[in-house]
């Protein structure tokens, strides 16, 4: 089987008053600023002076109107009323127009 | 479809005229419009179409969008004092181009002519402060055109063929006129029918006739329309369109409103058509579209869909058959019917 033979070992140390090593794990910066407060007119932050928002859809379908209906007949004029024109009508207050 | 106009001059002001005819012949009009009234109307009642002062320039006219080879011009015409003599009736137009006209002679005799030129003389001398019933039956053609003139209902130029009846290049017509461009007499007109002659079911003479205009009454077999107040059959039964003061709005496809209408004068004569006259208008937005409704039974019978625009219209559909049987009318088919308007989308 195999072994593991060393053959030397060796350690030199340099002793004496010399500084340690330095590690630097982390940076960190603290700034002192001074404080701020909000002039409302003279604002510092962020304004929104109008909100709008388009949107393309189907166009609108609105209703519709009918203000009038009527119908117009057209009759032969053969049946005269007394007086030479034809009847009056029969029940209602706008009565037929000739 | 033969009857393609007819206009008793009853459901409208003076106003809107050129929501039933399209436009004044001439400048003259704009400045004394012809006038929608009782004082204008043939007896009994309603009321007539009138040219109440002379001058030149002051005809109105009818134009169709449709080219027809031939054509009856019914109306009834009134002169109220003057002489009839020299004066331009009735013009048949291609554009506003005359192709033959109605006009008196210097005896105040009815003529056939063309560009002045008369082709055909009747017999009968016109009086002022009668009414008179004039039919014109016509051909518009280059060499083989035909006219014929009947007076109250009475053969007054008899068919007379082979005329040259144009003015244009064209052998047809696709419009016609009250008065021209060119001096008048104050006259008033009522009752204008007119056919195509070459189709449908009217074709020939119908003889005197009224058109008699009748409204909404009673509430029919649908109100599914919003009035915005009262009824909705009283939104829509004034005799002059009241435009947005009363109406029935809709925006849902497929609803439907009917109405009771009027009775007919009593003892009516024969119907040879019927036309119904819808006021609408559709808000801004999408295109929308609608039809006339007649109901002469059980059923709804919806007409021909129409387009509609901002701003109000009269809509006009004629039907020269009862659409209930494909028959001729008859004046019960009218008393039992009820009408009014579909919104198709």
């Amino acid at each position: 089987m195999s072994t593991a033979s060393v053959t030397k070992v060796a350690a030199e140390a340099l002793l004496g008053g010399v500084a340690g090593g330095v590690y630097v794990s982390t940076v960190q910066l603290e700034v002192a600023i001074p404080s701020i407060t909000p002039d409302p007119t003279t604002p510092t932050g962020a304004g929104v002076t109008k909100v709008a928002a388009e949107v393309l859809m189907t166009g609108g379908l609105l209703g519709v109107h009918v203000s009038t209906v009527q119908l117009e007949v057209l009759l032969s004029d053969a049946t005269p009323a007394p007086g030479g024109g034809a009847p009056a009508a029969s029940v209602h207050a706008f009565g037929y127009a000739g | 479809m033969a009857v393609i106009f007819m206009d008793g001059f009853d459901t409208y002001a003076t106003a809107d005229r050129f929501k039933r005819w399209t436009a004044a012949l001439g400048t003259g009009e704009a400045a004394s419009p012809w006038q929608c009234g009782p004082a204008y109307a043939r007896s009994p009642a309603g009321q007539g179409f009138g040219m109440t002062t002379g001058g030149t320039d002051k005809g109105i006219y009818k134009s169709f969008g449709t080219n027809y080879t031939a054509g009856l011009y019914g109306v009834a015409t009134f002169v109220p004092s003057g002489s009839l003599a020299s004066k331009i009736l009735l013009t048949v137009m291609d554009g506003v181009t005359e192709q033959c006209s109605i006009r008196t002679n210097a005896s105040s005799v009815l003529t056939v002519t063309q560009g002045g030129t008369v082709k055909a003389t009747g017999t009968t001398v016109l009086s002022a402060g009668v009414w008179y019933y004039i039919e014109f039956k016509y051909t518009v053609h280059q060499s083989t055109g035909i006219a014929q003139v009947k007076l109250n209902g009475a053969a007054e130029i008899a068919s007379t063929s082979s005329l040259d009846l144009t003015g244009t290049a064209n052998n047809y017509w696709n419009a016609i006129s009250l008065g021209d461009i060119s001096t008048n007499l104050i006259r008033y007109h009522d009752d204008i029918y007119l056919l195509d002659t070459t189709t449908g079911d009217n074709t020939d003479f119908l003889g005197p006739v009224r058109v008699v205009a009748i409204s909404p009454s009673a509430p029919g077999n649908a109100s599914s329309w919003t009035p915005n107040g009262g009824t909705n059959y009283g939104a829509v039964s004034e005799q002059y369109a009241d435009g947005d003061a009363t109406f029935n709005q809709s925006s849902t496809a497929n609803q439907i409103d009917t109405f009771i209408m009027q009775d007919l004068p009593a003892s009516s004569g024969s119907v040879y058509a019927v036309q119904t006259l819808l006021t609408a208008r559709q808000d801004a937005g999408a295109a929308r579209t609608i039809a006339p409704v007649l109901r002469p039974a059980a059923t709804d019978r919806v007409g021909t869909t129409v387009a509609l625009s901002a701003s109000y219209q009269i809509l006009p559909q004629i039907y020269d058959l009862n659409p209930e049987d494909s028959a001729a009318w008859a004046t019960t088919d009218v008393a039992g019917m009820e009408v009014g308007y579909k919104l198709i989308s």
